[in-house]
């Protein structure tokens, strides 16, 4: 295993930022999810490990070794790294074994040594009996297993994933998370995985990279990421949180915690800042609560929708108050529902106040 | 990035001295030298020939000579008169059976496309000779009907008519393929819109599809007319008997009487052929342009429009008006093959196969010709497969700069009329070649120099295509997994490209096995080929000969064919060209 780090690195593609300035460090063994929308430049961060692309600015080294910088790269196939592609690129004239042995063969691992590997590869992705099959005999999930084990046959100091999960059925996903989970266990090789799916990669990743625009917004363990962001656009895109502009009034009762003003009514929430100044606060539906209008410490809103779904509703109310505010609030609501229009009162358990550099509101 | 050519990743010195890198350039230096020696070379030779000064010193006297001359003026008005007016019945005819195969519910498309087709498969030379033996004296059919002209008299078909009757007839295979591919992009929607608004099928098609597809009818007619003007089987063997000059043809008449010492004034000539060759194909690139401009591809194809009460009328025209223009000249061909000798009928007990044995067994020179040309083609084809999996790894794949212009230059040999390449080609091999202090003309080899150069191309283009729609991430993979460009080349690229590259062999080796245009200005005594025979027997009156030869030369050819649609199932679509 080894590890990743960028230091300061930027790409532009026909003078489009790509990635501009990140810094990174992954771990030996650790499991890294490279999250974000789509053009945020996370794919051409992981192409740039593989060694397809090569930064116009600042450094990438592969554990000590420099393998990419401005005017310099170590070509792909001297990186001793593995990667699953998305569409898994398997090749087609060769069978399953011939996928998986292809970087053992070019090693010149002898024959012998060989199919023993192959085999122990293919077991381990539940694939044995599969070695002699074409790529096109086999299914999605198969495929995908095949492209796996192929990626991990030669020992790769580094396995790279690019949304390796993006072509299967929801139910085959949930599957292959687990499989993926079991493997970077076994075999104990650095994992970097490319995804736009937040869920998987707060199921499957030790640290998450959220990338936004070419920058890397935050990176953090799933939890704190979640409970912690910081800033407004992590907030929104790690479980769609809310962020409302609030004033800090006192200190609170309870260490690590502040008084602020919310809509006119006093919230204890999670984070420091001094007193007067003027931040985001992260609220999410899950902990926000519809009660009746006149509860006391309670938040006034009129409820403009409702949206069923399954288990649980999610209302959308609209604050009421004199400042005429227009920031929408979800909540999400089971058993009895209010109706649209009605007024109604909004308790929150939990909010996490932004940093000072916490970016726009 | 001072080495854009060989990898977008640039690297410090010494990162990437290795075998693998250096096998990949010396691929690259190998097409270079490929294509600079059979492409590049002779047009560039011919140009500066075609260019330079006249025996007067005077200067770009070479082309005023030429451009003054009466007889050069004859030729290219003629050429001019016969292109237009074969162009013309190319577009009639290849519209027309575009537009009832395309939107109509004509019955029995397939075999109609296929006799539609049958063009592409069948050489000029000897096209030409099928109608010759159609509506000659002799003519079997004619003779059947009572309408042969009599004994002795001219054959109709040696004139102007008659030459752009048969050039016509060829090429409306290209009009048709064209426009065929031009309405398959006009969308469903507009038609169905037209409809709705009222518009009759009639209507609609006047009104909404044919301007639609005006472009791709444009686009055919300039490469009709491209094809005409460079034609050589078709005026060679209708033209020269007619005493009607043509410059295909007084270019091959004057270098066959006069030998290299013609060159200068061949070249000018060559370059006043190119001259119309661009222009026509650069109407076609512009109406290509405006093809593509119209509509993004729709998955929906076009409506097919209910012939009714009419479907038989037209049903009936239709396969009358193709068994007389496809069919009848190839029974005429085949029946004159069988006859004893000229001018002796045909029945049960004159009929003999003596011709073929004559013309494939006995004639030393014919039996020189079936090896020669099967060397050539066979050769010319396996070059080119390779040489296009290596430019179309290098271009596309390996993104290299210079790659992506040598496969631009290697349309050129084909593209151009092949008289103006064989002058080329003459111009470059004429001197005696460095280290082997010989020249190739008068040898095969220059046969095989100039079959390099013309036939790439077709090879190339479905390879390209191939590798254009494989996904990069195939490459990739076997680069992550430790692999080099060489190494990537062997044993994933090629096993990959060999299915598309096959089948634009197996298209040279078809074209090649009876190329005439470019054979007659290079062949030599010993060195003739298959397409050259069919013209030489028939020249010297042999017609029967010529015609038993033409026959076996077509029932290969179809046999190579025939394996070819084999293979193409497994293709993607758009390599095998008369796939549907």
């Amino acid at each position: 295993m080894a590890s990743v780090s960028f230091a300061r690195v930027g790409k532009a593609f026909a003078g489009h930022h790509a990635v501009s300035d990140v810094s990174l460090q992954v771990g030996e063994g650790e499991f890294v999810a490279l999250l974000g929308p789509s053009g945020c430049g996370k794919t051409t961060l992981l192409r740039m490990i593989a060694g397809f692309e090569y930064p116009d600015r600042g450094e990438i080294r592969i554990g000590d070794e420099l393998v990419g910088a401005p005017g310099f790269s170590v070509p792909p196939e001297r990186r001793n790294i593995g990667m699953v592609f998305q569409s898994y690129a398997l090749w087609p004239h060769m069978s399953v074994a011939g996928n998986v042995g292809f970087a053992l063969k070019l090693k010149h691992v002898p024959r012998p040594e060989r199919h023993r590997r192959v085999a122990e590869m293919l077991e381990l992705v539940g694939l044995g009996h599969l070695g002699a099959r074409r790529p096109h005999e086999l299914s999605g999930g198969q495929r995908q297993r095949v492209a796996l084990a192929r990626a991990l046959a030669a020992r790769p100091g580094v396995l790279l994933l690019d949304e390796p999960l993006a072509n299967l059925d929801a139910h085959l996903r949930e599957a292959m998370q687990r499989e993926f989970h079991r493997l970077h266990r076994q075999v104990a090789t650095t994992f970097i995985y490319v995804t736009h799916d937040q869920s998987e990669a707060m199921a499957l990743a030790d640290r998450i990279a959220v990338m936004e625009a070419g920058v890397v917004r935050q990176v953090a363990r799933p939890q704190t990421l979640y409970r912690e962001p910081t800033s407004a656009s992590v907030a929104r895109f790690i479980g769609r949180g809310m962020v409302v502009p609030v004033r800090v009034t006192a200190p609170a009762p309870r260490p690590g915690s502040v008084m602020v003003d919310l809509f006119g009514t006093p919230l204890c929430v999670r984070g420091t800042a001094p007193i007067g100044a003027t931040r985001g606060v992260v609220l999410r539906a899950e902990h926000l609560t519809v009660v009746a209008a006149d509860a006391p410490g309670t938040i006034g809103c009129r409820v403009t929708d409702l949206s069923f779904g399954g288990a649980t509703t999610l209302v959308t109310l609209m604050p009421e108050g004199p400042a005429g505010d227009t920031t929408e609030l979800r909540a999400v609501a089971s058993g009895e529902l209010p109706e649209i229009g009605q007024l109604v009162g909004l308790r929150i358990d939990d909010g996490w106040l932004l940093p000072e550099d916490g970016d726009t509101i | 990035m001072a080495d854009t050519s060989l990898s977008a990743v640039p690297a410090l010195p010494g990162r990437r001295r290795g075998l693998q890198v250096d096998g990949e350039k010396i691929l690259l230096a190998v097409l270079l030298v490929y294509v600079g020696l059979f492409a590049l070379t002779p047009l560039a030779l011919l140009f500066a020939k075609a260019f330079g000064r006249g025996e007067t010193g005077e200067f770009l006297g070479m082309i005023r000579e030429q451009w003054q001359s009466v007889a050069v003026q004859r030729a290219l008005w003629n050429t001019l008169k016969a292109g237009a007016l074969s162009t013309l019945i190319s577009l009639v005819i290849g519209t027309a059976m575009a537009l009832l195969v395309g939107i109509t519910d004509i019955r029995a498309r397939s075999p109609l496309v296929f006799v539609l087709l049958l063009p592409m498969l069948i050489p000029s030379q000897i096209t030409a000779l099928a109608w010759i033996e159609m509506t000659g004296p002799q003519s079997p059919i004619l003779l059947l009907l009572g309408a042969a002209p009599d004994p002795g008299t001219k054959n109709p078909i040696y004139s102007m008519a008659g030459i752009s009757a048969v050039m016509g007839v060829e090429h409306a295979t290209l009009v048709f393929l064209t426009v065929r591919a031009g309405l398959r992009r006009v969308p469903r929607d507009l038609v169905e819109a037209s409809r709705l608004a009222g518009a009759g099928p009639l209507r609609s098609t006047v009104s909404v599809v044919l301007p639609l597809a005006g472009p791709a009818v444009l686009a055919g007619a300039a490469l009709a007319f491209v094809s005409s003007i460079g034609n050589f089987g078709v005026p060679a063997l209708l033209a020269i008997p007619a005493r009607y000059p043509m410059i295909t043809t007084l270019i091959y008449q004057r270098l066959s009487g006069f030998g290299p010492d013609a060159l200068g004034s061949v070249a000018a000539l060559a370059l006043i052929l190119s001259v119309l060759a661009a222009a026509g194909l650069t109407v076609r690139a512009f109406a290509a342009r405006r093809t593509r401009m119209v509509v993004e591809a729709t998955s929906a194809i076009l409506p097919r429009f209910q012939l009714g009460r009419w479907r038989l009328p037209v049903e009936a025209a239709t396969w009358v008006l193709l068994v007389l223009i496809a069919i009848l000249p190839l029974v005429a061909l085949v029946t004159s093959s069988l006859a004893p000798a000229l001018g002796v009928p045909l029945n049960g007990r004159t009929l003999t196969l003596d011709n073929y044995r004559f013309a494939l067994f006995a004639e030393q020179a014919t039996r020189r010709a079936f090896a020669n040309s099967l060397f050539l083609a066979f050769a010319t084809a396996v070059a080119s497969g390779l040489a296009s999996v290596g430019l179309a790894y290098l271009a596309v794949i390996r993104r290299s700069r210079l790659a992506r212009i040598i496969d631009l230059i290697a349309d050129a040999p084909y593209v151009i009329p092949g008289t103006v390449l064989a002058t080329g080609v003459i111009l470059t091999f004429l001197r005696p070649l460095p280290f082997l202090h010989a020249s190739i003309y008068g040898t095969i080899w220059i046969l095989l120099a100039a079959y390099f150069g013309r036939f790439l191309t077709l090879a190339l283009r479905p390879t390209m295509a191939g590798l254009e729609v494989m996904e990069k991430a195939v490459d990739e993979a076997a680069q992550v997994a430790g692999a080099g460009p060489m190494r990537r080349l062997f044993s994933i690229i090629l096993p990959m490209a060999t299915p598309a590259a096959a089948a634009g062999a197996l298209l040279i080796f078809m074209s090649a096995l009876n190329e005439l245009t470019v054979s007659a200005l290079l062949w030599s005594t010993g060195h003739e080929t298959l397409g050259v025979m069919v013209f030489s027997l028939q020249h010297e009156g042999n017609s029967p000969a010529a015609s038993a030869l033409a026959v076996a030369a077509v029932l290969v050819t179809i046999a190579l064919a025939g394996l070819l649609a084999l293979f193409g199932r497994r293709l993607p679509q758009g390599i095998v060209p008369w796939q549907a």
